[in-house]
């Protein structure tokens, strides 16, 4: 199995510099970082990719016992940057995916020397005084939710869904894969996402890490930014001027920035 | 006059009717989400005033918790990415309880002067539809259900056509393999078994190969390998038991020119007598690994030719720590290539893997003899292991 093609790795910026890996969140691919890894390809060699079952992965890689744990997408992004360099990689993760990057960093150390994660949530879920935001019942009108978008996104219907004749530069590629995902697969990494605790993780992140947080994010509340920040040791927030949990799509100079100003010029 | 003719007057109608009493719910939103503007009709579907919503509420704020996560996962950023989204599911909560299900279509509209950038919704009742995905997904769901229960059938069914083999006794130990050339099936045209007679000693062992591959194969292998179990029983001996085995084959046609090899053996003594009827001899391991193969015994395949005289037999003394391998010629036989050759490359890796326990050395020897497989045949062996 060709790691890169699985997940659809595309590199940019300096050849072999530094390697910056940004991973996306649920619901999207890779072009959820069109806006931001630009600003960082002339210091860093910038790296994207897109999890099995999104995007423009392999959807034939898809396995129904790896993928339905954060483990199975940490392994994967593991090797994504195993395949890049064998030198430590700054890495930026939207949504679950910060929680996959911190997974990523305690099963294999040294594969990262910073952490900065968007929008983090270790746990979706309200457990006995921790306040994650939603019930177990509001998982399972999610999952109804995909189901019913699912069935009105069939195969025919997506090209009218997602073509955009008035804005032709964002091109084929973009309008047919992003969020178009297989809607099996869609669940499982709904579940994955949203039933996932990662709590325990936190305490054990050994690596200068910075929480990026929206002023206002329905998904991830700035409270759950502020536990996260709590309880990864010497951890940083900047809390951006921007609601919504996509600050990368709805306020890229301000996420920009906050990476910016952590993340030190490779030597 | 009528209004069809073109000549009616046209219905008062201004923008404010058009847009309040319009048959579809319209929303305009500021960049975060928040209200600012509704129709009558948004305000008749959910029971919300206006000035419950406009300034004070967002879009998502108006949808079942399950849809504020798709709106802020996959719909917001959709639209941030190429300006607008069509045909996305909502349900909007109704105040004092129940939903109203809809479909919206958002596009973004730019800055234009002193007016920040904001978004267009239309929302379109989707009461039938709702209930007609409602109905699909239930019958994708039973389809789905139906498909399991009739795979976890095949495989029951499938897999009984082979069970029932007797893997170890006193005096000896059985090891089997098996793969089918079909991929997607259980079983295919090959068969193994082995059972005690009713004597409670003697042990009888067969291998088998009906022609063909896939399910219609199968069920003749089911059929033949029952009737050898019951013919074999009586304890007449594997001659006789082939030539029966003839008489019932003759009714069956899927089964014409299958292949057996038939063995019985006493474990305390390591007698074998076995006949093969055009199948391929069965491998003699000696305790050090040294290879034989037995071709004695040898008449034609299952109804091949009109039966004369009765089917030959060969005996053979299997020593302590000695082993016969039977196996089909899916394991030997490659395109192009003389079964001679097939023979000895089982031979050699035999004797040489002989040290191993049994069930790793069967392994190593499918993998090592499948290595250079072209074509997928049924494979099956067996290896009888006298303990």
């Amino acid at each position: 199995m060709d790691v890169r093609s699985r997940n659809n790795v595309v590199e940019s910026g300096v050849a072999g510099g530094q390697p910056m890996v940004f991973a996306h969140g649920f619901g999207c691919d890779q072009h959820m970082w069109r806006h931001v890894v630009p600003a960082f390809e002339n210091r860093f060699r910038t790296v994207v990719f897109d999890h099995v079952g999104f995007g423009r992965s392999d959807l034939a890689a898809f396995d129904p016992e790896r993928h339905t744990s954060l483990q199975g997408y940490a392994d994967d992004l593991i090797e994504v940057c195993v395949s890049i360099s064998p030198h430590p990689a700054v890495f930026v993760g939207h949504s679950v995916s910060a929680m996959i990057g911190v997974r990523a960093a305690l099963t294999a150390p040294g594969v990262f020397d910073r952490l900065v994660l968007i929008g983090p949530s270790p746990r979706y879920i309200d457990d006995d005084g921790y306040v994650g935001g939603f019930g177990e019942a509001d998982i399972d009108d999610l999952l109804a939710s995909l189901d019913d978008n699912y069935l009105g996104w069939s195969s025919a219907m997506a090209p009218v869904i997602m073509g955009n004749a008035d804005r032709p530069e964002l091109g084929e590629e973009l309008t047919s894969s992003f969020c178009a995902t297989d809607p099996a697969m869609a669940r499982s990494f709904a579940r994955v996402t949203f039933l996932s605790d990662s709590r325990a993780d936190l305490p054990r992140v050994a690596v200068p890490t910075l929480v990026v947080q929206s002023r206002e994010d329905a998904i991830a509340a700035p409270t759950v930014g502020a536990y996260v920040h709590d309880h990864i040791p010497g951890s940083e927030m900047v809390v951006l001027d921007a609601t919504g949990h996509c600050p990368n799509l709805s306020a890229p100079a301000e996420t920009i920035a906050a990476i910016a100003a952590f993340v030190p010029d490779p030597a | 006059m009528s209004a069809a003719d073109g000549r009616a007057p046209l219905p008062a109608e201004d923008l404010a009717t058009l847009y309040d009493e319009a048959p579809c719910a319209y929303l305009t939103t500021w960049m975060d989400g928040t209200i600012a503007r509704v129709n009558q009709r948004l305000l008749v579907w959910t029971g919300w005033s206006e000035a419950d919503l406009v300034g004070r509420r967002t879009f998502p704020d108006l949808l079942r918790v399950g849809g504020r996560i798709f709106y802020e996962t996959h719909y917001a950023p959709l639209l941030q990415m190429q300006e607008e989204v069509s045909d996305v599911a909502f349900d909007l909560e109704v105040v004092g309880g129940g939903f109203h299900p809809v479909v919206a279509s958002s596009c973004l509209r730019p800055a234009d002067g002193d007016v920040p950038a904001h978004v267009r919704t239309t929302l379109v009742d989707a009461t039938g539809r709702h209930a007609y995905e409602r109905e699909l997904l239930a019958a994708r769901r039973a389809a789905e259900a139906s498909e399991a229960r009739e795979r976890e059938t095949a495989i029951v069914l499938q897999r009984s056509l082979l069970a029932g083999g007797l893997e170890e006794g006193p005096g000896f130990a059985v090891e089997t393999r098996y793969r089918p050339a079909v991929e997607g099936l259980e079983v295919g045209g090959d068969w193994y078994d082995s059972f005690l007679l009713a004597d409670g000693e003697t042990l009888s062992a067969s291998v088998g190969d009906v022609v063909g591959r896939g399910l219609a194969a199968a069920a003749a292998m089911g059929q033949l390998r029952s009737a050898y179990r019951a013919l074999a029983s009586v304890g007449s001996g594997p001659s006789q038991v082939l030539d029966h085995l003839d008489d019932f084959v003759a009714r069956v046609p899927d089964a014409w020119m299958a292949t057996v090899a038939a063995l019985e053996l006493q474990p305390v003594t390591g007698h074998l007598r076995y006949a093969c009827a055009g199948h391929l001899p069965p491998l003699l391991l000696g305790p050090d690994g040294a290879p034989s193969y037995l071709w004695e015994g040898r008449s034609a395949p299952l109804a091949a030719l009109p039966r004369t005289e009765p089917r030959p037999v060969g005996e053979a003394q299997i020593e302590r720590g000695g082993r016969v391998i039977v196996f089909t010629d899916g394991l030997v036989e490659r395109p192009g290539r003389d079964i001679d050759a097939g023979l000895d490359a089982l031979a050699l890796a035999a004797s040489r893997l002989h040290a191993l326990p049994a069930a790793e050395m069967v392994d190593r020897l499918v993998e090592e003899l499948l290595a250079d497989e072209q074509t997928r045949d049924d494979v099956c062996l067996l290896a009888l292991t006298r303990t």
